[in-house]
């Protein structure tokens, strides 16, 4: 082992104690934030992919969407899926209508599906709480839950819907009575926003609210798996004429996409601060040692040992303070989020804020994704960050003359 | 009488300073600390310096040792002209030629007394398990076999400094360099340290360059300098003898 390796060691470890108080604060400076760090862009990394898949789910891969009402939809349909790429193609039509039960008005939106692509295209199924898909029919809607609750709406309740066309049918002195529905389920998708204000109705039912004879708004498109989203939206794009337009379900959803990618992005800016705190901690300690160990490192160099030498077993306890830091942390890290249920729960518990949490987070359990990159990235950047923290305390070794050194007080 | 001889490496002297000259710039001030020094150590001989706080006698070993540059003259060990080396080539030469010793030990606390004493053989690129074995040899000469694995900050001052003794010791130098080495120490205990320096550097025939205020340790030696006003005189053990004033020789 070359002697600076040696130092360096032993000044971090020394024989007797086994720990110095200055490694063992260093290590656990940069443990804690790699922790942190990773711990944090872990989760945030499963919340994206939850978000991501429940957006795919209530979006499907592409749709194509026009200004105007698709009329003569089933050749546009068929021309689609006869595409190689696409799998399931399900016509909807989407609105705004005001829903009223006894006094009390809601204003959601309405989405029209034909509820046997749709289930074949998403999985409908699986966000029905109450009720059931099957009961759906032209004179019965799906309510979100988080509405259905707000409006005290169960499985058989009838409710109101207005719609623009009353106000259309109006200035023609006409008057068209609203449409009394039942409630035939209950659906739940895991999003706030889409459960507290969203209808699904038939096809067929939204249609006739928005007198949109056999019109749709627009197609809901699966891609065949492993089909490349921008390639396949590239295509159709290319053989859709104006105003038809296919855009992909990120296009959709830019803004939550790029809200959750800024907040990964910010939160890791700013945990990153808990590393260089602990890199200038390290700074400062290890230049402390430097000023002590004056003369032996005038002896040092009396005895045979080069000064870059004696600059490196600095810089080397650096490294050794960075590089145990992150294994430490990375271990650190995955102890915390194997529980973090439990943690973060026994703290809804103790605050009583489990129920706002269920209502803001929408997720059982805290979703983990761990990323490559970003192991990469924090290993990376924390151990280059320390190795730099050495290298001041260093440089100060190399300005140093031995025989000042051995002289001084 | 003049005889003509053929020079050998072997008859070479194994340290020699010839018309040393060092001048520290301070302020604008240039102070001469040192104004033509020769010096001429055979191997095997051990001499002492003494002289005035300031006097430069630190300064000198520094320079001999290579820690400090100088700007004329010749130093040379073992025939080798130090001026000129690299960095590398002078830190290597040095750690094989030089032990040291100085008054306040230097011992790393981090590490016990025989990893201490294998420092120095560490930082040469020369541990080996017959290192090892020296390194405990010694340590039984210096009378702490018995307390190698200890940590030096649980030894007295005058265990540390033999400790620092075995330490300069262990890479089989040519010459000790030994700064003050009891200075630290009470009167009784300097003696048996003093005495262990001598007879130890004796066994193991390293020459010892002594730099001491204490005029029987330095009588202990084959020869006695004195450095005054920047230059080298012989006190004792050269054909100069005689012609140092009174004033200048030690315990005068």
């Amino acid at each position: 082992m070359p002697w600076y390796l040696y130092m360096a060691l032993k000044q971090l470890f020394p024989t007797r104690r086994g720990f110095s108080f200055f490694a063992v604060m260093s290590i656990l400076g940069v443990s804690l934030g790699v922790a942190v760090l990773i711990g944090v862009q872990s989760v945030m990394n499963g919340f994206g992919r939850e978000i991501r898949e429940s957006l795919l789910k209530i979006n499907g891969d592409i749709r194509i969407e026009s200004d105007r009402v698709i009329y003569d939809w089933e050749r546009l349909a068929d021309f689609v899926e006869e595409r190689d790429d696409v799998d399931l193609v399900s016509p909807y039509a989407h609105g705004v209508v005001m829903l009223q039960r006894g006094n009390l008005p809601l204003f959601p939106s309405v989405m029209g599906i034909d509820l046997t692509r749709e289930r074949q295209l998403l999985p409908v199924d699986e966000f029905i709480r109450q009720g059931s898909l099957d009961d759906l029919d032209d004179d019965s809607v799906l309510l979100g839950s988080v509405m259905a609750q707000r409006i005290g709406a169960t499985v058989g309740t009838s409710v109101e819907l207005y719609t623009p066309l009353m106000l259309d049918r109006l200035k023609r002195d006409e008057v068209l009575l609203p449409r009394e529905v039942t409630v035939a389920g209950i659906f739940e998708s895991g999003r706030h926003d889409v459960d507290s204000s969203t209808l699904i109705t038939s096809l067929r039912l939204m249609q006739d609210l928005y007198g949109m004879e056999d019109g749709i708004h627009g197609l809901a498109l699966r891609l065949e798996p492993g089909a490349s989203l921008g390639e396949a939206t590239l295509a159709i794009n290319e053989a859709l004429s104006s105003p038809l337009r296919a855009v992909t379900w990120l296009e959709t959803n830019r803004e939550y996409a790029y809200v959750l990618e800024f907040e990964k992005t910010m939160m890791t800016i700013i945990l990153f601060f808990i590393i260089l705190v602990a890199s200038f901690s390290i700074t400062s300690a290890l230049m402390t040692s430097v000023v002590r160990k004056t003369r032996e490192i005038g002896l040092i160099v009396a005895m045979g040992a080069r000064p870059f030498h004696v600059a490196m077993s600095y810089c080397v306890q650096g490294l050794i303070i960075g590089v145990s830091g992150t294994v430490i942390g990375i271990a650190l890290q995955a102890l915390i989020l194997h529980y973090r249920n439990e943690i973060v729960w026994t703290f809804a518990r103790l605050t009583d804020g489990r129920d706002a949490m269920l209502r803001f987070y929408q997720f059982n359990d805290i979703p983990v994704y761990y990323s490559m990159s970003d192991f990469v990235l924090v290993s990376g950047m924390t151990i280059i960050i320390c190795l730099l923290a050495g290298i001041l305390p260093a440089m100060r070794t190399l300005r140093m003359k031995p025989s000042d050194a051995l002289r001084s007080e | 009488m003049n005889t003509s001889r053929t020079v050998s490496a072997h008859d070479l002297p194994l340290l020699e300073v010839a018309d040393l000259h060092k001048t520290f710039h301070d302020s604008g001030r240039s102070i001469h600390v040192l104004n033509g020094v020769n010096l001429s150590v055979p191997d095997g001989r051990n001499i002492s310096i003494c002289g005035q706080s300031g006097s430069g006698k630190s300064t000198f070993l520094n320079l001999i040792s290579g820690l400090e540059s100088h700007e004329q003259g010749s130093i040379r060990w073992n025939g080798l002209e130090i001026m000129g080396l690299n960095e590398r080539r002078l830190a290597r030469e040095r750690g094989r030629f030089f032990g040291f010793i100085f008054q306040a030990y230097y011992l790393v606390p981090e590490i016990n007394v025989v990893e201490n004493v294998l420092l120095a053989a560490r930082l040469l690129g020369r541990l080996r398990q017959s290192s090892r074995d020296r390194a405990v040899a010694l340590l039984e000469q210096v009378g702490l076999k018995d307390r190698m694995r200890y940590p030096v900050q649980k030894l007295s001052g005058g265990e540390r400094q033999r400790v620092a003794v075995a330490r300069a010791l262990m890479n089989e130098p040519k010459v000790i360099l030994a700064d003050e080495p009891t200075g630290n120490l009470d009167e009784n205990t300097a003696s048996e340290v003093m005495d262990l320096i001598v007879g130890i550097c004796r066994k193991q025939g390293s020459s010892l360059i002594l730099v001491t205020h204490n005029p029987l340790f330095a009588r202990m030696m084959d020869q006695e300098y004195l450095l005054h006003e920047g230059v080298l005189n012989v006190v004792r053990g050269g054909d100069y003898d005689r012609m140092i004033p009174d004033e200048f020789k030690p315990g005068m």
